[in-house]
């Protein structure tokens, strides 16, 4: 290994390493155009007629011909068989209240398991609980829920009444929002309590807002996970059917109505989440790669 | 440690001692009841389903029986040995193929590659996307008609004839492969985030030791990385390893109706979702219920030696 004396910071590569990188260069480049390349495909396509994409798949389409009136005739309810502006608002109502409930009580959860532990030490065994029953895996459960939300409670195609669903203050995000506070110091909390604040209040104004970062991370995994959603509508919600759900459904249906439609209905039920994550790159970039899950 | 914190908080009394508790049994009383309905209740539900048939009265093992029977039966077996199968082939695919090369793509981007920001951006791209969309960009690809069959055609490489009828997913032969590919071609985001996470987490000094120690590309991958990430690598392994018997979605989004890939998750989710609409009285919930608790047996106990035997291959190391 030989070392140039360089300034301290600059990367000082070996040859081989250097070698091994620009082989991967290529690798990467070629396995990034795969992933790509599908997705460009999709978004010029939806732009043509079925005939000229049956004709070629490949094939730009003609400049003087756009056809943006796909767009438009995807919220035709008669061409379609099915109504998309619909399954936009199933789509929204579900993602934020799924999103927002599972954040808040997973902070709620997180936070007293974390931080109150030291005087009530059998939050010790909550947390071991909640990491357990994350790893048991349960399959039978899929034909008794199926059951519970339709026939025992009653809650399937009942929006009123699936938020509770969305409450389970579990999981990944308990475990994401655990490490955020583990890492944030209790002072700010003890300074609140001298001033009067309630426990309560010092959750909600002082130590959750400083974990927003973290929090941010997690509104994005949830968004995005919430927003393709399709199985709870298989399961439970069919009446109320998501975007995800239809672009799952329609695929069998394209050919009647032409793939160039079906596209367009992707491309739409794709702009949400890539506006979320372009927005919030830096965020999710920083804290899932420098922060998140430890061990 | 936690006396002589109490002792450092004045004024902490067993009056605000109660206070807390209320507090904590307040915040944890909705999670707690969604905990009871929608997952204990279900989970509890589903053991003694399992021993019980609309027909018969009482306490029985038919569901068991009819399962082991299946499996043992000329004419269903091989259809049931094929789907556990399936099951496994997805697991080998996604943990003992995909998880190492991950492991080694975040490292040449820990390295950071020209470039490496965008990659990390465009790998992560499926996963900011979703299975669903993917999928079905996947399956848009691959249909009877497709642009794969008009690329292959054009390449002048044969199809056969089963296969150009039904698509490349729904073709007995390619379908499982089809799958195979889906899952290495999406699989790098989400665990890629984990990886380079852990990465990055490592202090940057010891790296630099390392350097000046002549500790060489590779080296310092498997003696100084590896070592110090296993524990996010072991969770990984853990999580995949728990789902091995449960992923249905994957089987359900690309090839629902070809039985050649179809997997014991799907298996399961196919007769709970045709329960209400059977006459068969058999067809209840009772089976998928008896079917799921057997390999739920055969899970635990593999969740758990992995886990231990992961732990054991290494020492947690703080840093």
């Amino acid at each position: 290994m030989r070392l140039k004396s360089k300034p301290s910071g600059v990367n000082i590569r070996s040859r081989t390493e250097k070698i091994i990188l620009s082989v991967f260069f290529v690798v990467f480049t070629a396995y990034a155009l795969t992933l790509v390349l599908p997705l460009v495909w999709t978004a010029y396509n939806s732009l043509k007629d079925a005939r000229s994409y049956n004709d070629d798949p490949f094939k730009l389409p003609e400049l003087s011909n756009l056809q943006w009136k796909n767009y438009l005739q995807i919220f035709d309810e008669e061409k379609m068989t099915v109504s998309i502006p619909t399954a936009v608002f199933n789509t929204v109502w579900r993602t934020v209240g799924s999103v927002s409930c599972g954040i808040f009580f997973s902070a709620c959860t997180s936070y007293v398991v974390c931080k109150y532990a030291r005087n009530h030490r059998w939050l010790n065994w909550v947390y071991v609980f909640i990491v357990t029953v994350l790893i048991i895996p349960v399959l039978g459960a899929t034909a008794t829920s199926y059951n519970l939300m339709h026939n025992e409670l009653q809650i399937a195609n009942k929006p009123e009444l699936i938020w509770t669903t969305w409450c389970s203050g579990m999981g990944f995000g308990f475990l994401m929002q655990y490490s955020g506070w583990k890492s944030l110091s209790w002072s700010y909390a003890e300074a609140a309590f001298m001033d009067g604040a309630s426990h309560f209040q010092v959750f909600w104004k002082v130590m959750l807002p400083m974990i927003k970062p973290v929090v941010s991370a997690l509104f994005v995994v949830n968004f995005i996970s919430a927003w393709g959603e399709y199985m709870d509508t298989v399961m439970y919600m069919d009446e109320w059917p998501s975007l995800g759900y239809m672009v799952y459904a329609l695929q069998n249906q394209a050919r009647y109505f032409g793939m160039p439609l079906y596209f367009a209905v992707i491309v739409v039920s794709m702009l949400p989440t890539l506006a979320v994550f372009i927005g919030f790159q830096e965020t999710i970039m920083k804290n899932m790669t420098t922060g998140g899950l430890k061990g | 440690m936690a006396k002589s914190h109490n002792a450092l908080r004045k004024g902490y009394s067993s009056r605000a001692h109660r206070r807390e508790t209320w507090f904590i049994l307040a915040m944890l009383a909705i999670p707690f009841a969604n905990f009871l309905v929608f997952w204990l209740w279900p989970n509890f539900r589903s053991i003694t389903i399992a021993f019980e048939v609309p027909s018969i009265e009482g306490f029985t093992l038919y569901n068991f029986e009819r399962f082991f029977d299946e499996l043992a039966s000329d004419v269903t077996g091989p259809q049931m040995w094929k789907m556990i199968d399936n099951s496994l082939i997805l697991f080998v695919v996604s943990t003992v193929i995909s998880l190492p090369i991950v492991l080694f793509i975040s490292y040449i981007l820990f390295k950071k590659i020209p470039g490496y920001k965008a990659f990390r951006v465009l790998f992560y791209l499926p996963a900011i996307l979703g299975t669903t969309v993917m999928s079905q960009i996947f399956k848009s690809l691959l249909m009877t008609g497709g642009p794969l069959e008009k690329l292959l055609d054009a390449l002048h490489i044969p199809i056969d004839d089963m296969t150009r009828f039904a698509g490349f997913l729904n073709a007995p032969d390619t379908g499982m492969l089809m799958v195979v590919i889906f899952v290495l071609w999406t699989g790098v985001g989400v665990n890629m985030i984990m990886f380079t996470g852990a990465m990055n987490r490592v202090p940057q000094e010891i790296f630099e030791s390392a350097r000046i120690d002549g500790v060489g590309f590779f080296r310092e991958f498997f003696s100084i990385i590896l070592p110090l990430i296993w524990p996010t690598v072991t969770t990984m392994i853990v999580f995949s390893m728990v789902g091995i018997f449960s992923n249905a979605s994957l089987v359900l989004l690309l090839c629902p109706e070809n039985t050649a890939c179809c997997n014991v998750g799907y298996y399961i989710l196919r007769y709970t979702l045709n329960a209400n609409y059977t006459i068969r009285v058999e067809d209840t919930f009772c089976y998928p219920a008896a079917v799921g608790l057997i390999f739920t047996l055969v899970n635990v106990p593999l969740v758990f030696g992995v886990k231990k035997l992961c732990d054991r291959v290494s020492k947690n190391i703080e840093y």
